[in-house]
């Protein structure tokens, strides 16, 4: 009995953790306490150690992305969740490289695959995407954008931050940072319309 | 520098939806003032953008801690094969891994100390102990001790043990170059017995007069004569005694091996 208090007490600090801007502590705990389970699923069912690394770091961003939109409900445990959405992420992974073997077949047969994994906003392709966009954005225009729009910090702050003149420069930076994003968004068409579905995070 | 400062006031407008201070009618009203002609589509790129950089920034720092992460844990035993192998003999591996390393250096310990013991004879452990005793007596002319002591120290071992047998009554110090001479001449028997009265003698009296050389000479004469308890007893005494004159020559590798003769 003192058991499950004690998984549920962690499980709301990781939960609570997580909703933070910071999230390296819980995610430390997440990798800590799932990877293993999760890389063990993934090469039972025919993947490998890198495989293993994208899916968990997939089903990751998942999880965050989730309890960050206030979409965990904590019905089920952070476990269970990392498991069965790893579990889905890699099956989905399966059928697109088309590795339909006669395993992986019968596998699927009796599979309940979440077709939510269509919608896949952090798999590898998706995500060396956004860190190309982001490159070619350049570190102080992350830096400065992040601050605003993950941080959620007042221009003021963010003057304390950074070596600008004055807030009105800073302003004007942004701006320019902003539009410098929006038009290399708008080239990527298909990655605009997943962003366009999405939610912001806790914004006032 | 106007177009900058539209864009500025555009991206601030944008912003205040974003945060809550305007609402979608108020945005769009304001602008519609500032001539943007979809604001709708104004509306929904930036909020991509905004999401963008959230997303960005999640994936940063979960790609960050993976990446520490399995650095950390490269080469590690895969979770798999830990499960495959039932979790006793995981936890026995290197235990009996140890036992068996363990077992191999008692055997090869086991094999030379009982090779040493087997191969040991007197004559090694005599070869072992014997120390020369110098004599800072100088050679007299006249008869008595001093001759007797001068003959061991020209190493005329007979004819010291011949002016030993005609003295009529010794001290230590006749009896215990005697027992020397003897020593240097084979007679163990006669030289165990000289370094015997000496260690009475000094047990009666109290006195230590030659009593460190006598045990330890004696118990050389025992290990020849092959009497290696006895040996074994007076060296362990020796070696017992750090102020004994001859405590460092009696080493615990011999008295092990002495034990086992």
């Amino acid at each position: 009995m003192s058991t499950v208090i004690q998984n549920e007490q962690v499980q709301a600090i990781i939960i609570s953790q997580l909703k933070e801007t910071d999230i390296n502590k819980p995610v430390q705990f997440l990798y800590q306490n799932y990877y293993e389970g999760v890389l063990a699923m993934i090469r039972s069912k025919g993947g490998n150690e890198e495989d293993a690394a994208d899916i968990f770091q997939e089903t990751v961003l998942t999880l965050v992305d989730k309890v960050k939109n206030n979409q965990f409900r904590g019905e089920s445990s952070v476990k269970t969740f990392m498991v069965s959405v790893a579990r889905n992420l890699w099956l989905h992974e399966l059928r697109t490289r088309g590795r339909r073997n006669k395993r992986e077949v019968a596998y699927f047969a009796g599979a309940d695959v979440d077709e939510a994994a269509d919608e896949r906003q952090f798999n590898k392709p998706a995500t060396d995407t956004m860190k190309t966009i982001f490159e070619a954005v350049g570190d102080v225009c992350t830096q400065i954008l992040t601050g605003y729009y993950y941080e959620d910090l007042s221009m003021r702050q963010l003057l304390e931050r950074f070596d600008f003149e004055n807030e009105q420069v800073l302003r004007n930076r942004k701006s320019k940072c902003m539009k410098k994003l929006k038009e290399i968004l708008s080239t990527n068409i298909q990655l605009l319309d997943q962003f366009k579905t999405l939610c912001l995070y806790g914004t006032k | 520098m106007e177009q900058n400062d539209k864009a500025m006031k555009i991206d601030q407008l944008l912003d205040g939806l974003i945060r809550g201070q305007l609402d979608e009618k108020q945005g769009k009203e304001a602008l519609a003032e500032l001539e943007v002609k979809d604001a709708e589509s104004e509306i929904a790129l930036h909020l991509s953008a905004a999401a963008a950089v959230q997303r960005y920034e999640i994936l940063r720092q979960v790609q960050a801690v993976g990446a520490v992460w399995r650095e950390k844990h490269a080469g590690q035993q895969p979770v798999e094969e830990l499960q495959r192998t039932p979790a006793r003999l995981v936890r026995m591996k290197p235990l009996k891994m140890l036992l068996r390393v363990a077992a191999a250096v008692i055997f090869i310990v086991g094999g030379l100390l009982f090779y040493q013991i087997s191969t040991t004879n007197s004559q090694d452990l005599y070869s072992e102990l014997y120390v020369p005793y110098n004599v800072v007596v100088e050679r007299g002319s006249e008869g008595g001790v001093n001759t007797l002591v001068g003959h061991y120290q020209a190493k005329e071992y007979a004819a010291a043990i011949k002016e030993y047998e005609q003295l009529t009554a010794s001290g230590s110090r006749e009896d215990f170059f005697a027992g020397m001479a003897y020593s240097e001449t084979g007679n163990y028997d006669k030289a165990a017995i000289a370094f015997e009265k000496i260690i009475k003698a000094n047990q009666t009296s109290g006195a230590r007069l030659y009593n460190d050389d006598a045990q330890y000479y004696l118990s050389l004469s025992l290990i020849k004569l092959k009497r290696y308890d006895e040996a074994y007893k007076l060296l362990n005494i020796i070696k017992n005694e750090p102020a004994h004159t001859y405590h460092e020559e009696v080493g615990r590798w011999l008295l092990l091996r002495l034990k086992y003769m």
